[in-house]
């Protein structure tokens, strides 16, 4: 009896720890979407994806890549290295202000890591590089390469970013 | 006759046991064989059912994704898996009438809990096989692996692990592109990888009760092992690893470190606690060390070296799979013999292509390919059936 009591609570255990793993991850995705300060950020698709889970479009932010030598940063930035972007806007765009080892004190900035090294040029993942589209539809961001593509994000306190839609020459796109 | 009739059948001889005793046990016997097979095709059947009833949902769910709003998809995505967990975990341990049933439905719900979360990750359009959400899947399965110290649970958990350990290591974005300039060390961590599930496995033995999981663990980190070995004897493929130098990021370091050292600490201590050590522990232990080892010889990979470098490779994967078989034919494992007599044919195939490819004229290359090949092939599988017959008469 203590056994099968033991049993009944430990997958109950079990279904709390999913409980809270999916609701952290809803909660804190739709807290930082509600309630997270908006920076738009200038793109373009890269290609469209067709893998298992759909077809998605890779966005290639112009906040991606950048010089470290530009910046306070020491000379040799390895890739896993977390960084801090603090932005500005500029003509309806963020760009980069500043870039830090350390969250900055003021608000916005975009936490990334670098992905890839190349002399003292590096490209920087934000989390926000893929963008999912119904089956098929991906052609009409492709076809969208040299026109005004911009992502308007969603930052959380700690940097956090999470796309909240697409503008397509300052329309939203939809799906 | 199988074995089980021979002691039967000698029992009555000695007058050991009565005739009508012996023939209660053989119909016994026969009804113990008949219920193994029809258990097996139970699981299998409900198993697959599991299995289509969780890809239904998911597909209900993609194709009403643009007409369902972000709550409704994940309203269903949760209930699809809580409701998986709870149905399985009912006829598995609470009702008890339909265990196999139980168990397909619990494993579906461990793959659902993997496709709700891929499926939140799109919904927010946060990358989807991004190493957090490996991690989040092992976190979430594991447990429940452990909880019902399953097999198939310990299969998911073991290649999640495998999975998170490499994109966490190499910052791998997705696994269809690999990101990073360090990717030239993937092979040889992997090796090392594979040696520590190995050995994560051995620990796992020590405790009856883990013995299912332990025989998982130890399944999946051998193949990845012998798969990297077998990568390893191609000189092309050291030649290619040879040409980008690059530095190890920290996070390689860090984790080659880890994987390397958990190997020998932790198979040097399962060596000590082993209360009924036999020399296989001992063999056991030194050829994981021994694959450790060449691990990091693949260091030494240049254009210069990579020729002699792939005979070294090439030799130890025979070894290897040569320990194999002899360990699986002396602990009568059916399933070792058939994983070293697979890499040993699969590495013969590839040397002789790659020796006589060139020697030979083509018509003579395919005839005695051929031969070698049905020859080998008929020698081999007869040979397994016999082994086959053998162990389950042991047993």
């Amino acid at each position: 009896m203590i056994k099968r009591f033991s049993s009944h609570t430990l997958l109950l255990l079990i279904a709390l720890l999913w409980v809270v793993i999916f609701g952290w991850f809803i909660i804190y995705y739709e807290r930082t979407l509600q309630s997270g300060v908006e920076v738009v950020l200038a793109t373009e698709p890269i290609d469209p994806r067709d893998l298992l889970r759909g077809d998605y479009v890779i966005l290639n932010y112009t906040i991606s890549r950048f010089s470290t030598s530009l910046y306070d940063l020491p000379p040799r930035i390895r890739v896993g290295t977390g960084l801090y972007i603090s932005l500005t806007p500029q003509d309806g765009v963020s760009e980069i202000t500043a870039v830090s080892l350390a969250p900055p004190a003021t608000l916005p900035y975009i936490r990334g890591t670098v992905r890839a090294v190349s002399g003292d040029s590096v490209t920087v993942d934000y989390g926000i590089e893929s963008y999912f589209v119904p089956e098929g539809e991906g052609k009409v961001l492709e076809q969208a390469r040299g026109e005004q593509l911009r992502v308007r994000v969603s930052l959380s306190p700690n940097g956090k970013a999470l796309i909240k839609e697409l503008l397509l020459n300052g329309q939203v796109v939809s799906f | 006759m199988g074995l089980d009739e021979k002691i039967i059948d000698r029992w009555v001889q000695q007058g050991v046991i009565t005739e009508t005793q012996s023939k209660r046990m053989r119909a016994d016997v026969v009804e113990a064989r008949k219920e193994y097979g029809s258990n097996r095709l139970i699981t299998a059947l409900s198993t697959i059912g599991a299995l289509l009833l969780g890809i239904g949902a998911i597909l209900f769910i993609a194709s009403n994704w643009q007409e369902m709003s972000r709550l409704m998809k994940q309203v269903i995505l949760l209930a699809s898996t809580f409701g998986s967990l709870g149905l399985g975990y009912y006829f598995h341990s609470v009702r008890r009438t339909l265990p196999k049933l139980g168990s397909a439905l619990i494993f579906l719900s461990s793959l659902l809990f993997g496709a709700t979360l891929a499926l939140l990750g799109q919904m927010y359009h946060t990358p989807a096989n991004a190493s957090g959400l490996l991690l989040v899947w092992l976190i979430g399965v594991a447990p429940l692996a452990y909880f019902l110290r399953s097999g198939p649970l310990a299969t998911v958990a073991g290649v999640l692990l495998v999975l998170w350990a490499e994109s966490y290591t190499f910052y791998i974005r997705d696994f269809f592109s690999v990101t990073t300039d360090t990717f030239v060390f993937l092979p040889l961590f992997t090796l090392v990888l594979g040696a520590a599930l190995f050995t994560f496995g051995g620990v796992h033995s020590l405790k009856t009760e883990f013995f299912r999981m332990a025989r998982v663990y130890r399944i999946i980190g051998a193949q990845v092992a012998l798969a990297v070995l077998f990568l390893f004897s191609f000189a092309e493929v050291l030649r290619e690893l040879s040409r980008e130098a690059v530095d190890p990021s920290p996070r390689l370091l860090i984790s080659l470190v880890v994987a390397t050292a958990a190997t020998l600490l932790f198979g040097g201590w399962r060596i000590l606690s082993l209360k009924n050590k036999t020399h296989f522990d001992s063999i056991e232990y030194g050829v994981t060390v021994a694959v450790v080892g060449l691990a990091y010889v693949s260091l030494m990979a240049d254009l210069d070296t990579a020729d002699s470098l792939a005979i070294i490779f090439t030799i130890g994967l025979a070894l290897v799979a040569l320990v194999l078989l002899w360990m699986g034919y002396e602990q009568e494992d059916l399933r070792l013999v058939n994983m070293g007599s697979g890499w040993l044919g699969l590495l013969i195939l590839v040397r002789y292509f790659d020796f006589f490819w060139d020697l030979l004229p083509r018509s003579l290359f395919f005839l005695i390919g051929g031969a070698l090949l049905v020859g080998g092939g008929t020698w081999l599988e007869r040979k397994r059936r016999q082994l086959k017959k053998q162990f389950t008469e042991t047993v």
